[in-house]
């Protein structure tokens, strides 16, 4: 290892690294130069001619409607001359697949560093109190950073894969896009050689710079810190070509650049799609992070590595549960803003064409809901005392049951001409009832509610409450959960018997009803096991393998989700390359249907998890080369009597 | 938790005035505050 103890050499390297790590950070400015240097260069020459040529900007209104053209309208495309293809196979699924694979990727070494900065702060806040606890959290955050680093890689490969295949196969579209975000792609590139360098030394130095919680082990997480800024950055500006695409603006109605980069990029999606993205990409890399340990659980050959294992794949289910709950909320915003952009592509999402995929998604989620809270039925059983509590179990599951069942009916069946005359319309007189917002809120507000009574019983459940006021707070606590959950129902039952712009307004109360029931009930259940008696210790590594495989399943459905989510999301353009400015004129510019878009989810899903069991291989591989080379030197040092230390 | 001695001392009759101070507070608090003060919050923000 690395000596840095000197008081010398750790001024002479701290020095270096702040000196590489500024040079890094200076780097994605050279093309800021460069357009400054542009830019000059066009006012001299408009200053020189007459009058430049304006034009009206497609979305922005007021003082910035007007903009200097400063690019070449949309060519329209045409076919076979301006898309490239593999005989009659449909290009678009070939992008698909690799769009879907580098997301995939790039999300979960965008959430990896973040739970890593995370566990390291608790790592090196710990250490003082409890080194042993402190080294605990820190290593854990090591192994999660070494999944990551083989998965870097295979994303670069994949982002890789991905140009070539839109220069290929979509050069016209790609020409065009890179014409307008030119500058924007050099940085985002340059970026990618920062945000390299930063985590390379941020893994290999993990070692180097552990000194519990002095300066150097500060100046790690401040690598981390780096690491998570450069990170977000990143998936920001790849977030703008996408919402560009979706809902342009920054250039006239021929698609003609009006001279402001910002305007093109800050397009009114923008900001909805990256909240709901970075929240999404936490939730994905939480499951992934546990499906990873509930592998290792499963693998495990003694009961302190299944421990270790177990308390991995907890911590990180919760820390992908936490940004599970307020994903909804960002999903609802982003709907929101959709609907404000253009409201027909609101109602071809929700209410037209891909009315369905909600449907599926509503399935994925409630799969979700009913995982988690399987999980943690499963893991109360590594708890003592958890006993009393087994009784509640199947009336949570019954009620989780029936709320699935409310949120995935839908509103309209698909039916032949025969079904639909026999049934008197497309709606079930009775099901169709239930296939409207106020049924399908209310279930997922009693899901959420049903899944927070649940964590609060497992945050209890091996304790003995022995605060005086016990049963008052348990009083609370009752009418608390009691109270949000008649007000949630009441407002479904209300909703049915008012109009839909009022209707809308209840989900807000609805929702503010399960939030309450979140932090008040949880911050209230902490307050009582203030000084509780613990029943027994967790029997940590002792979970059955049924809760391993739940683990599996809430992955594999955050997969899913992302895939049929992102067929929605890119669908919704329909015939548009880039909305209403660059039309698609290739032979794909259909939607495709449901059918096929699921199966090429499927395919995606289990392409992904192959990919990444040979990541976790990979990972488990350079491990086990050191075992074996250690286990052979403790058997030397134990057969010859020279100290091991003595060469 | 019944193991809880200073909680079995706790006669029925203030469990039910509690519980009855509970049950109105969390009336007022769902009800009245949450349902009417988001609402007239919306309506402001968003008045069609």
């Amino acid at each position: 290892m690395l000596n840095l103890n000197g008081e010398k050499k750790k001024k002479i390297g701290a020095w270096l690294l702040l000196s590489m790590i500024g040079m890094l950070v200076l780097l994605p400015f050279t093309p800021a130069v460069v357009m400054a240097a542009e830019e000059k260069a066009a006012e001299a020459a408009a200053e020189g001619d007459a009058e430049p040529e304006k034009a009206k900007d497609v979305f922005y209104k007021g003082p910035g409607e007007f903009g200097i053209v400063s690019g070449p309208p949309a060519k329209e495309m045409v076919y076979p001359d301006d898309y490239g293809s593999y005989g009659d196979f449909q290009s678009r699924t070939i992008i698909w697949i690799a769009n879907q694979q580098h997301l995939y990727f790039g999300s979960f070494v965008l959430a990896v560093p973040m739970f890593v900065w995370v566990m390291e702060l608790i790592g090196i806040l710990q250490y003082g109190k409890d080194r042993k606890a402190g080294k605990k959290f820190d290593d854990l955050a090591h192994e999660m950073m070494k999944i990551s680093l083989t998965a870097y890689s295979v994303t670069a490969i994949l982002g890789g894969i991905l140009i070539f295949s839109f220069l290929a196969l979509y050069p016209g579209f790609f020409r065009y896009l890179s014409g307008i975000f030119r500058p924007v792609m050099h940085i985002y590139a340059l970026l990618f050689i920062l945000e390299s360098g930063v985590l390379y030394v941020y893994y290999y130095g993990w070692d180097a710079m552990n000194d519990g919680d002095g300066d150097w082990k500060w100046s790690h997480l401040a690598l981390g810190t780096m690491l998570n800024a450069v990170g977000i950055v990143l998936m920001v500006m790849a977030n703008t070509w996408v919402s560009f695409m979706m809902s342009p603006a920054g250039v006239d109605a021929q698609g003609r650049f009006l001279g402001d980069i910002w305007k093109v990029m800050h397009n009114p999606l923008m900001v909805p799609i990256v909240i709901h993205r970075i929240l999404g990409n936490a939730a994905f890399g939480g499951g992934v992070v546990a499906a990873y340990a509930a592998f290792k659980f499963l693998a495990a050959k003694n009961i302190e590595e299944k421990g270790h294992y177990d308390w991995m794949s907890y911590i990180a289910m919760f820390m992908g549960i936490l940004a599970l709950i307020p994903l909804p909320f960002a999903g609802y915003w982003l709907m929101r803003e959709i609907y404000a952009y253009r409201q027909q592509m609101g109602i071809t999402l929700m209410g037209g064409l891909l009315a369905w995929v909600f449907i599926m998604q509503a399935t994925m989620i409630a799969t979700l809901f009913i995982t988690v809270n399987y999980y943690l039925f499963q893991a109360m059983g590594r708890m003592p005392g958890s006993e009393r509590y087994h009784r509640y179990f199947k009336y949570m599951l019954a009620i989780l049951v029936v709320s699935t069942i409310a949120w995935l009916t839908p509103h309209t069946l698909v039916m032949t001409p025969a079904e639909l005359k026999a049934m008197g319309g497309a709606q079930h007189p009775v099901v169709g009832n239930y296939g409207v917002m106020s049924a399908k809120n209310t279930a997922i507000n009693t899901m959420i509610t049903t899944t927070c009574v649940c964590f609060i019983i497992y945050q209890r459940c091996n304790f003995n409450v022995k605060v005086p006021w016990a049963w008052k707070g348990n009083l609370f606590l009752f009418f608390l959960v009691f109270g949000a959950e008649a007000n949630i129902v009441f407002l479904g039952i209300y909703g049915y018997f008012i109009p839909a712009n009022v209707r809308i307004g209840l989900s807000v109360p609805q929702v503010a009803s399960t939030l309450t029931v979140l932090f008040i009930g949880v911050w209230m259940n902490v307050k009582m096991l203030k000084g509780a008696e613990s029943v027994g210790e967790i029997r940590w590594g002792r979970m059955s393998v049924r809760g391993a495989y739940a683990l599996f399943m809430l992955a594999v459905a955050f997969t899913w989700t992302m895939a049929v989510m992102g067929y929605l999301r890119s669908s919704v353009r329909l015939h548009w390359h880039v909305n209403e400015i660059l039309r698609d004129n290739s032979p794909w510019a259909f939607t495709n249907p449901l059918g096929y878009a699921g199966n090429i989810n499927s395919f995606n899903v289990l392409l992904f998890w192959t990919m990444l069991l040979f990541v976790f291989w990979l990972s488990a591989l350079a491990g086990k080369g050191k075992e074996k080379v250690a286990a052979e030197a403790a058997a030397e040092a134990a057969g010859s009597a020279v100290p091991a230390g003595s060469h | 938790m019944s193991e809880n001695k200073e909680e079995q001392k706790v006669g029925i009759g203030q469990k039910i005035v509690f519980g009855a101070i509970m049950a109105a507070a969390s009336f007022l608090y769902y009800v009245v505050f949450l349902n009417k003060s988001l609402m007239v919050l919306q309506n402001l923000a968003y008045p069609y």
